[in-house]
């Protein structure tokens, strides 16, 4: 409801033109009875009116801040109707859960929840590491970024390796963040594979073929790191 | 194992702190770390407050008028029956799923480690490959197969899928630790005439200690936190609490005096464990993941 808008009011009628109210049938706190103008019942400001006769839009207009609208005469007898442009107006102001801000929206949900995780991993690699490398290059002279650079990160690539890969996986397979944060409106904005996979599967988008085409994807796309895997271990077995 | 240093158990923390000189780093480490916190301060303070409090304004008010805090949501929580009994589907579907995925995890791994039986490192690479196979994979054809075999939406049909999907990472964490128990260790015990169940009961188990935890913690976070499973799979008439709380979540006004505490108690339960557990934690999280 826009802050302006007043209490609903019954239309005047008048020869050559059709007239009516759009107004929200609903009391706050109860009490108002369906389809009369209720005291306490605001008109829907702004809102668009299509009158459609024969599949056609024959006239439209839009109504006052009491609900209150005007056609013309053309649209004696048509059907009127609220075309789903009057829903789907774009939110003012910053919405994190609008289309455009959901998805780093849900980047941010994820970065928070998982960047715990990946501390602790680098952290008990860190403390893994060899202190007399790092002595060694002090005593060589080298600044701690030259330290950083040079010996810790090249140390520990191992272990960003396993950080990496592991985020990269659970990234791929993200539904829960995305299917609880984007509400209806912007999930299509916000869909990713798993979403989809879920949708398609079990839920309104019927259609279990493409369902498990998405699984087969899925199961592609991890392939490659599947393969990294088995060649580590290997490799590891044979030393 | 990697982690056993010889230098004074210090937190990561303070060593860093310590090494940058102290005052101002200390100071932005504990600044990042609020602000981490800060979600989950949010959602505890909003749990505490009523619902028209949360209605009107921001739950850092608390901090103004801190007497508006009231444990009414939870009262009323506990009351409402659909959150009590969804609680209880979660640790009804997460205890089995746990136990019996450390149990048979440790007896494979013991077995891939140390006993000698055909085709030993293939099947284990079979089981390295299993470990990033996504779990939606799954989901069609074993909902059909559930739904043949009479176990679509029961609690033993999402116990067998999350044991199924937390072998592999089970099997593979705790082969590579058992692997790196002395070899002596265990042929002191063979010649001292122990059995393998002897050997695992008496020798293994004990030292894996570590491994086991983290394990066990892993896998009570995955199942706890787990909804995708839970949608599918569980009886939607009680379903696990993840999902009785993202019905209740909303497009337009959230029922935020249901969902706030509801989050909080879902989420307090698994930090109890993992505080529980949380020394052998650090020491068993890197267990087989870097040599």
């Amino acid at each position: 409801m826009p802050g302006d808008a007043e209490t609903a009011a019954p239309a005047e009628t008048g020869p050559g033109k059709v007239t009516g109210t759009a107004w929200l049938d609903f009391t706050k706190g109860g009490g108002g009875k369906p389809n009369t103008i209720d005291p306490r019942e605001f008109g829907l400001k702004g809102i668009k009116v299509e009158a459609v006769k024969d599949g056609k839009v024959v006239d439209s207009a839009t109504a006052g801040a009491d609900g209150t609208f005007t056609l013309s005469a053309k649209a004696d007898g048509a059907e009127l109707r609220l075309p789903a442009s009057n829903f789907r107006e774009p939110y003012n102001g910053v919405d994190w859960l609008g289309p455009s801000l959901v998805t780093p929206a849900i980047i941010g949900s994820y970065v928070w929840m998982w960047a715990g995780f990946a501390m602790v991993l680098i952290a008990a690699g860190l403390a893994g590491l060899p202190r007399e490398l790092l002595e060694a290059a002090r005593v060589d002279g080298a600044n701690e970024w030259q330290v950083f650079r040079r010996i810790t990160v090249p140390l520990l690539a191992p272990v960003l390796a396993v950080v990496l890969v592991t985020l990269m996986i659970n990234v791929l397979k993200i539904f829960d963040l995305v299917f609880i944060i984007a509400p209806g409106s912007s999930q299509d904005d916000a869909n990713v594979l798993a979403l989809q996979l879920y949708r398609s599967s079990f839920g309104t988008d019927a259609d279990p073929g493409v369902g498990s085409a998405i699984a087969v994807l899925l199961l592609l796309l991890v392939v490659p790191v599947m393969l990294f895997n088995i060649r580590r271990m290997r490799k590891e077995s044979r030393r | 194992m990697t982690l056993t240093s010889t230098k004074p158990r210090q937190s990561l923390p303070a060593r860093i702190a310590a090494r940058a000189g102290g005052g101002a780093m200390r100071v932005f480490l504990i600044l990042v770390a609020l602000f981490w916190l800060m979600p989950t301060i949010g959602l505890l303070f909003s749990s505490l407050r009523s619902p028209t409090d949360i209605a009107e304004t921001g739950w850092w008010k608390v901090f103004s008028a801190p007497s508006d805090l009231t444990l009414d949501n939870y009262a009323n929580l506990l009351d409402n029956n659909t959150v009590v009994d969804s609680l209880f589907s979660t640790i009804m579907i997460t205890v089995p799923s746990t136990v019996l995925v450390v149990v048979i995890g440790s007896l494979a791994g013991y077995a891939f480690a140390w006993m000698d039986f055909p085709g030993r490192d293939w099947w284990f690479l079979v089981v390295v490959g299993l470990l990033v196979v996504p779990v939606q994979v799954a989901l069609v054809p074993v909902s059909e197969l559930f739904g043949k075999i009479g176990i679509f939406e029961t609690t033993a049909g999402v116990v067998l899928f999350h044991v199924a999907f937390g072998l592999p990472f089970a099997i593979f964490l705790l082969r590579n630790f058992f692997a790196e128990i002395p070899k002596e260790l265990l042929e002191a015990a063979r010649l001292d005439g122990a059995g393998e169940i002897r050997l695992f009961a008496r020798v293994v188990m004990p030292l894996g200690g570590p491994a086991i935890a983290s394990l066990g913690i892993f896998q009570f976070l995955w199942v706890w936190n787990d909804m995708l499973v839970a949608l599918i799979f569980a009886d939607s008439a009680s379903p696990p609490i993840t999902v009785a709380l993202q019905r209740q979540v909303r497009q337009f006004g959230n029922n935020i005096d249901i969902l706030a505490p509801g989050a909080f108690i879902s989420m307090i339960i698994p930090l109890i464990v993992f505080f529980a557990f949380q020394r052998q934690f650090v020491s068993g999280v890197m267990a087989g993941a870097v040599k």
